[in-house]
């Protein structure tokens, strides 16, 4: 009968245990109910209580808390810190904290709950998905509150790349785009002392500079083939090829452009055998961005790459004489200089952000004041404001002068802001690969991805 | 008093059960809440749009015609089935040869035996890394051994007529535990038979393929089961190598050249947490479930077959 008792007591307890494990997510789920509805009224409500406890806090003499998560880790991540340390000590209303988080899922996670920070550092891309699942503010309506003018601090492209419609949803702070890269003394040896100015005069060098051992396998690249990111967008984009519409609505697949890029990139191919470019190419992304690396280690005059290239060539390839010039353009289109992918990293408030005035002060301070300038310089990344643009420290960083040139022609290729992207990139991806791999010609695959591309949203 | 025994069982029994059955409530109620809910919450996700911060939608079929008309869904499933089909066999062949080597008596067969086991517990993110690097087409090892033979590799991971075929390779590399399986299977043959046979003067190959062979057969079919199953949860190892060899600015959500190592499971991931379709996911989930209970019915079939068979010829 004891037994029984103590059988009984103990199943009790457990089911109770569990039982009260399911209630509290029930609990939480009750909490996050708002949020997840997307009703702005109910979201409202809830952040109008938040923010009177918050002031009810700051009434008593504390600093409100604004929790600021980035994407940046070890010295990038020091330099964020800076900043937020930089911005507490302006003011004496808010106190940042700041909080590494790398992982997109928690983000979203994290966006769709009650546990979001108040401003939370992601790149373009992020910031337009989750507008278009209405997870930010619209920084539009909050600058046009605080009478804060965007279009005269940022670049219009800064802006563009995080709008949707005419409704900017991200404070963009930094800029990212690639431009080309070369080896100074492979361009001397095969007898230019100026880079390209058009895909024509590339191609011309590119075929002087490569060279091949006895057995035909390259041993000195002069097309940029890699990145491979590189190669599905700026040598398409230096054509004046593009994927999608300027409104970014329409897929265009089938762009003339486009062929005319990847009938270069054939030729090229063809010229010193596919497998052995693929070999070469497959080498060089194994070892990119390491000491190994086919730059760093002279073995490939032009590289299409970012400003970071110049911060890794410092530790990995100090001895590597490179420049950087704007990316060429071609002879029927030479206006087409400078032309890349451009995205940005931004800054987001949250719908359900605990102190979206303290979220908003901190979002202009970290874009925009001596302190972004600092960031910037501190990880190497390009300015989104058009004060910096004119920046003396800004355009005496290593090679920056011609990024920022590059920034001004405002020749920055904006992702179509579609729902089916992440998909459409990798169809992309995968008729690019039957091309460069011999086994479709770019006509083939151009013409089938069309026709891939008709079912995506 | 059979009978009292009998009564005293039965009410000890019942007893035993209600008590039993407390016990069990607490991993019930778990099971249900984060088993069986979850599961039939999925079933009710794949019939409808949502992502982690919309409502769900109903949508009816929808989510299912997508998947029937769209080209990496078969593309995914082509691939995957290739590892089940391809990859199997070819591992279940090294596994069984490794097996019979190592049951032979041999000095050192301990160590030899550790040694061929141990690939199976290193990490597979790690042990992923390390491949990349074996088959990079210039420098790697697998192209070098092949040049010493007067072959010039591919580029194993970069050329999608060979990129499924590296996976192959790196899967024979972590049979220790299948090779362990037939290891014991292989010492379960009777000794009986082989001095039979060969007292009727069967040599070696006989031997194997008219007394192991057919004797292992379940164990070989009930591995080949397994095997099969877990291709068709083939992710860790094309995750990181998609992943590690994506550039800076590409999606991270592609699958390989010309996604050649895009495998179902990896593609239900990316629909689900790049493309943030999880009804859409989830109708995958579905018809992944459907297609590996198909599978493994009729393999379970075959297995049973096959034992009735090994057991007639006994």
């Amino acid at each position: 009968m004891k037994r029984k008792l103590v059988a009984g007591l103990l199943a009790v307890v457990l089911t109770l245990g569990t039982l009260t494990g399911c209630g509290s997510s029930e609990g939480t789920k009750g909490e996050t109910a708002p949020a997840a509805e997307g009703s702005a009224d109910a979201a409202e409500a809830e952040t109008a209580d938040t923010a009177e406890a918050e002031n009810a806090e700051s009434a008593s003499g504390e600093r409100e808390k604004v929790v600021f998560w980035y994407s940046h880790t070890n010295e990038e991540g020091k330099a964020f810190e800076e900043t937020i340390k930089a911005f507490n000590e302006s003011q004496d209303k808010y106190e940042v904290e700041g909080l590494s988080v790398m992982d997109k899922q928690k983000i979203i996670v994290a966006l769709a709950g009650s546990e979001a920070p108040d401003v939370v550092e992601v790149s373009n891309q992020d910031i337009i998905a989750y507008a278009n699942s209405g997870l930010v503010e619209s920084i539009s309506d909050m600058a046009e509150a605080d009478g804060y003018d965007l279009g005269s601090i940022y670049a219009a492209q800064a802006l563009n790349s995080n709008a949707v419609g005419d409704v900017v949803y991200g404070v963009p702070f930094a800029s990212q785009i690639i431009q080309m890269f070369y080896n100074k003394d492979i361009l001397e040896e095969i007898g230019y002392s100026e880079p390209p100015k058009t895909m024509e005069e590339l191609y011309e060098m590119a075929e002087k500079a490569t060279e091949v051992d006895a057995d035909g396998n390259i041993t000195r690249l002069g097309y940029p083939l890699f990145p491979l990111a590189s190669a599905r967008q700026e040598l398409i984009y230096a054509f004046g090829g593009r994927w999608w519409s300027e409104d970014g609505q329409t897929l265009t697949p089938d762009d003339p452009l486009i062929l005319d890029s990847l009938n270069m990139n054939m030729k090229f191919r063809e010229k010193y055998g596919v497998e052995k470019v693929q070999a070469f190419v497959a080498s060089a992304n194994t070892n990119r961005y390491t000491e190994n690396d086919m730059f760093f280690a002279g073995k490939q005059l032009f590289r299409f790459d970012g400003p970071w290239l110049a911060t890794m060539a410092a530790d990995w390839g100090p001895d590597v004489n490179y420049g950087v010039a704007l990316m060429p353009g071609t002879e029927a289109n030479p206006d087409l200089l400078g032309s890349s992918r451009y995205e940005t990293n931004s800054l987001g408030i949250p719908v359900v952000a605990n102190n979206k005035a303290g979220a908003w002060e901190f979002a202009k301070f970290f874009t925009n004041s001596e302190a972004t300038k600092e960031t910037l310089m501190a990880i190497g990344n390009l300015p989104t404001t058009l004060e910096l643009y004119e920046d003396p420290d800004i355009l005496g960083m290593p090679n920056f002068e011609v990024f920022v040139e590059a920034l001004k022609t405002e020749n920055g290729v904006q992702y179509p802001k579609i729902a089916d992207l992440a998909k459409y990139t990798s169809l992309i991806e995968e008729y690019l690969d039957y091309v460069y791999n011999g086994i479709k010609t770019p006509e083939e695959a151009m013409s089938e991805l069309a026709e891939q591309a008709k079912i995506l949203q | 008093m059979k009978k009292k025994v009998g009564q005293n069982k039965k009410q000890y029994s019942r007893r035993d059960n209600i008590n039993g059955f407390l016990f069990a409530l607490p991993w019930i109620i778990g099971f249900a809440c984060f088993s069986i809910i979850p599961l039939l919450t999925s079933l009710y996700y794949s019939f409808t749009e949502f992502n982690p911060v919309k409502d769900p939608v109903w949508v009816g079929l929808d989510n299912f015609k997508y998947i029937f008309k769209d080209p990496l869904v078969f593309k995914s499933l082509k691939n995957t089935l290739f590892m089940a089909f391809v990859s199997t066999p070819v591992n279940l062949f090294i596994a069984l040869l490794l097996a019979t080597l190592l049951n032979r008596s041999f000095k050192g067969r301990g160590v030899a035996r550790t040694i061929f086991f141990m690939p199976s517990i290193i990490p597979m993110i790690a042990a992923t890394m390390v491949w990349i690097w074996m088959f990079d087409p210039t420098y790697g090892y697998i192209n070098r051994v092949l040049g010493m033979f007067g072959i010039h590799g591919p580029s194993w991971l970069m050329n999608p007529a060979y990129t499924k075929w590296a996976l192959v390779l790196m899967g024979t590399w972590c049979t220790g535990t299948t090779m362990l399986i037939c290891l014991a299977a292989l010492q379960d043959v009777p000794r009986s038979y082989y001095e039979a046979a060969e007292i009727d003067g069967a040599n070696t190959v006989q031997r194997f393929f008219s007394i192991t062979l057919p004797c292992v057969a379940p164990v070989l079919v009930y591995q080949a089961i397994l095997n099969i199953i877990n291709s068709f949860q083939y992710f860790t190892q094309v995750y990181v190598i998609i992943n590690a060899s994506s550039g800076a600015g590409s999606s991270n959500a592609g699958g390989g050249p010309a996604n050649s190592i895009l495998m179902y499971p990896l593609y239900l991931f990316n629909t689900a947490f790049s493309y943030m379709k999880m009804g859409r996911a989830s109708a995958m989930a579905w018809i992944l479930f459907v297609v590996v209970s198909i599978m493994t019915f009729v393999m379970i079939k075959v297995t049973r077959k096959v034992s009735e068979n090994g057991a007639g010829d006994e």
